[in-house]
């Protein structure tokens, strides 16, 4: 019996259950596609074989996913308990025992959970395969050692949203015992005060605006407060925010609905009395959502700015091949290159000294960087004289040292101690050593002609007997270096980006649904008193539009902040941040109309038959 | 001389698109209220009383028969002009009040005067005005949380009549009072039917509201099948509803 009308109620309120729903199957899923990535231990192994770094990236987002998701289901099932009160206080009225209820709850809570888990292991598992196919297609690897579906990956999901939802199911039940049925039967009449405490409000206000300042201004400072800044922002933003949102937001509505110039003017009052309503019963959740939208932009932006920041790095590698006395193979291989310039220097090898031709610097110099912060400038050097000789143990600069290391062999083992001599042709004749041409080659465009050097790059390493796992310092190879750690950000930051936003917007919608029930009066009312349907859709968009615009401003904001810290990390965070912003606030737009429309069936569809 | 405020023709209600299955809430029911009446219509559940009132305020259309409220053929009007039609010229009073709680009571009355785009100052006024007229001076900084049933209910019957309607449209106004309440209530339309002549049409269960009006519509099964006219004191007029109630099968199971 208790199972009957557990399901049953399930069924009644579907379309409720199925927002609250989208959101827990995206997390499932999402943090399922997590640990495939993670657990496939020997798949990151072969992609990534050098950078363990990513491997951490990916472990790093998996728990920060975790906690997000921790915060958010306990939040979705308050959500679940608040919306079934009335009619669990219904059944009591009619006899119904609070153990029996209690027993309907859990049910009904593990009824969801159960659902969302096999839907968003099964999306998961979908996902992730999209995602491998994506992601070795971008990192040019093939590989068979990454399963989509992995047991371990599905076993700990499982077990993670098991404990979570067994948590819930017992805090729900608590809590349900702890309220007396009077309450549980006034649930929707709960009006909240109207009167709020001035005090309070403005100096919550005030608490708020600092907090959020000291927050805003120990990102900005990131630099100098290193670790402690990040520290101090995340807890200030955080509650600034919630603190925002249950003080300042309200406050501002009342003023304005309270100032009667501006209010008393067509429908005005009455779209304000609405919103007054939303901001003080949403005001935990638009709390919640400006959190999560400025880590959803933020991890789409970041993983993005990395994606750009990959040209960058690439630029650190002057020539796009260096080839030591090319065989046929290579020559051809050359040969097909379009766009090329290249450059011949002449060279004397003696273990780790090398001779090279004066009129050949001077004729075609080497490019030299010179290093400022994260920012390279490449400058041609031309510097010496003739019988100069530069190593590190006389003193030469870095970037010197770096620029001849550049058109070294790529495909030789490292030099310890590399001495360059600058001499003239006969001095160049009269060393001792083995002699040389090296093939410098620039191309206009080197990733679109990736498959001629990395055939290249194949040829070169088994002339010269490198293994598989060992890499050279070709350009290549470090572009496929860089382009797998910016893809693994770019994708983390994707995936996290979409878990949050999909958080986000079920938290947000079903607020706003899950309160339409309660306006429904309201707006027939309205009807009633002789306001056409016009006015109230128009007041409709503009109450959600507010609903949804104050935690997006204040989340981008956040974003727009917070993005400081990155600098720790790379050079112009800020600099390609509008394509994000842009696709971003697109889906925002998207779930705001959604939502808009949704509304506008609950509270207007009885419009006719009445 | 009394001109009709409201005049219904012949009015006809089907529930249901054709070839459906189709009930007629409503069958040719005809009558005339005239200014300054005060009107009630009862009538056992189920039996078209809402409906009725639905046509009136032009919220659904008939399928049959003519409305005039005020001079105004209602049937031929699209849905904004029946919009703008009722925002001038009706005022309801609902069962559960519907006052927007967070707004204070003087706010509340004032909406329908902020729709028609009075200025400000103005609302001020005749806010002013409705609320000494229903005794709620006191309460207008109030949210309607703060105050009592009755008070609410005479709140909404000043928003129901601050922009001066032609006609007070009430379904069950005291249905969710209890009686004290409610003769507070129905002893302040009383007062403005007698003192500013506001016609007033109100839906009532309770024999005792009714004995308020000046004349009482029985309907049963959609169509009119009494009319009773108070001539003597209200207790008098009072114990002749009851005898007319206890004629037909008149369940008051249901409030
Ligand atoms: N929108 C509707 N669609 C179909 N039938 C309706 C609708 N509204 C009312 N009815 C039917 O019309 C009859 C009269 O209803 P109503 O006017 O609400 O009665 P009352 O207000 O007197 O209780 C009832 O039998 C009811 O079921
Ligand atoms: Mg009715």
């Amino acid at each position: 019996m208790t199972w009957k009308l557990a399901l049953i109620n399930v069924k009644k309120r579907w379309q409720d259950y199925l927002v609250l729903m989208m959101g827990l199957i995206i997390s499932v899923s999402i943090f399922y596609m997590f640990q495939t990535l993670s657990l496939n231990v020997k798949f990151l192994e072969e992609v990534i074989p050098t950078i363990s770094m990513v491997a951490f990236i990916f472990q790093l987002g998996a728990v920060l996913l975790g906690i997000i998701t921790v915060v958010y289901i306990f939040y979705a099932n308050s959500f679940l308990l608040s919306m079934r009160k009335k009619e669990y206080g219904m059944y009591m009225m009619l006899g119904a025992k609070k153990k029996k209820i209690k027993q309907m709850m859990t049910i009904e809570t593990l009824f969801i959970g159960f659902l969302s888990m096999v839907v968003g292991i099964m999306l998961g598992v979908v996902f992730s395969t999209i995602m491998s196919q994506v992601l070795l297609n971008q990192l040019r690897v093939s590989s068979n050692q990454y399963n989509a579906f992995s047991f371990s990956a599905v076993v700990v999901t499982f077990i993670f949203f098991l404990i979570l939802f067994v948590l819930t199911a017992i805090t729900n039940a608590s809590k349900f015992s702890k309220t007396k049925l009077l309450d549980l039967l006034h649930e929707d009449q709960q009006s909240e005060k109207h009167r709020p405490n001035k005090l309070k409000t403005i100096s919550l206000t005030i608490v708020s605006v600092i907090l959020i300042m000291i927050g805003y201004f120990s990102l900005w400072h990131v630099k100098e407060l290193a670790l402690a800044g990040l520290v101090i922002a995340l807890f200030t933003i955080t509650f600034g925010t919630f603190l925002f949102f249950a003080a300042l937001l309200p406050a501002v509505i009342s003023a304005f609905k309270n100032n009667e110039k501006f209010s008393r003017k067509g429908i005005r009052i009455f779209t304000l009395s609405q919103l007054s309503f939303k901001s003080s019963s949403l005001s935990k959740v638009l709390g919640m959502v400006t959190m999560l939208l400025a880590l959803s932009l933020g991890a789409i932006t970041v993983g993005d700015a990395f994606n750009n920041y990959k040209e960058a790095l690439i630029k650190q590698a002057p020539y796009d091949a260096v080839i030591f006395n090319p065989d046929e193979a290579v020559s051809k291989e050359m040969a097909k290159l379009e766009g090329k310039e290249e450059r011949l220097y002449h060279i004397k090898q003696n273990n780790e000294e090398f001779y090279f031709l004066y009129d050949e610097l001077r004729e075609q110099p080497i490019t030299m960087n010179n290093q400022t912060g994260f920012t390279l400038k490449a400058k041609p050097f031309t510097e010496f004289n003739e019988g100069d000789s530069f190593s590190t143990n006389n003193g030469t600069e870095f970037s010197i040292m770096s620029a001849f290391g550049q058109i070294m062999n790529p495909y030789t083992s490292y030099l310890n101690a590399p001495v360059y001599h600058v001499v003239s042709q006969s001095e160049f004749d009269q060393a001792q050593g083995e002699s040389g041409v090296i093939h410098v080659l620039m191309v206009d465009d080197f990733e679109g002609q990736l498959d001629i050097f990395e055939r290249i790059d194949t040829l070169e390493m088994a002339r010269f007997d490198l293994e598989d796992a060992e890499t050279s310092n070709s350009k290549f190879a470090l572009y496929s270096m860089i382009s797998m750690m910016v893809s693994g950000f770019m994708f983390m930051g994707a995936f996290l980006g979409i878990a949050f936003l999909a958080m986000l917007a079920s938290s947000l919608m079903f607020k706003i649904l899950s309160g339409a029930y309660q306006d429904i009066g309201r707006y027939d009312m309205l009807r009633k008193i002789g306001v056409g349907k016009k006015k109230l859709l128009a007041s409709i968009y503009k109450e959600i539009l507010v609903v949804f615009a104050v935690p997006g401003i204040l989340g981008t904001i956040h974003v727009l902040f917070g993005l400081k810290m990155f600098e720790l990390l790379m050079p112009e965070p800020y600099s390609h941040i509008w394509l994000p912003f842009v696709i971003f606030a697109a889906i925002y737009l998207l779930y705001y109309f959604i939502t808009v429309k949704l509304y506008q069936n609950i509270v207007l569809k009885s419009e006719k038959n009445q | 001389m009394n001109h009709s405020v409201v005049s219904v023709r012949n009015l006809k209600k089907v529930y249901g698109k054709k070839g459906e299955k189709q009930y007629e809430a409503l069958k040719n029911i005809s009558f005339e209220v005239e200014e300054g009446e005060f009107v009630g219509i009862m009538g056992p559940s189920g039996s078209g009383k809402t409906t009725l009132l639905n046509m009136l305020s032009a919220l659904d259309s008939p399928t049959q028969g003519e409305v005039t409220i005020a001079g105004n053929n209602i049937t031929g009007l699209n849905e904004q002009q029946l919009s703008d039609f009722r925002a001038t010229n009706i005022g309801f009073i609902f069962q559960d009040f519907n006052l927007l709680e967070n707004l204070t009571m003087s706010q509340n009355i004032g909406l329908p005067l902020s729709l028609q785009g009075v200025s400000s100052r103005k609302i001020d006024k005749k806010i002013k005005t409705i609320a000494e007229i229903l005794d709620i001076t006191q309460i207008l900084s109030n949210y309607p949380t703060e105050v009592s049933g009755g008070q609410k209910q005479r709140v909404a019957a000043a928003r129901a009549l601050v922009h001066q309607p032609q006609l007070l449209l009430g379904d069950e106004p005291t249905g969710a009072l209890d009686s004290k309440n409610a003769k507070n209530l129905l002893e302040a339309l009383r007062g403005l039917n007698r003192d500013y002549q506001t016609t007033i049409l109100m839906v009532t269960h309770d024999p005792m509201s009714a004995s308020y009006c000046k004349r009482i519509l029985f309907i049963q099964d959609g169509m009119i099948f009494k009319e009773l006219r108070r001539e003597g004191s209200q207790q008098e007029f009072y114990q002749n509803i009851l005898a007319n109630l206890s004629h037909v099968d008149f369940s008051e199971s249901q409030v």
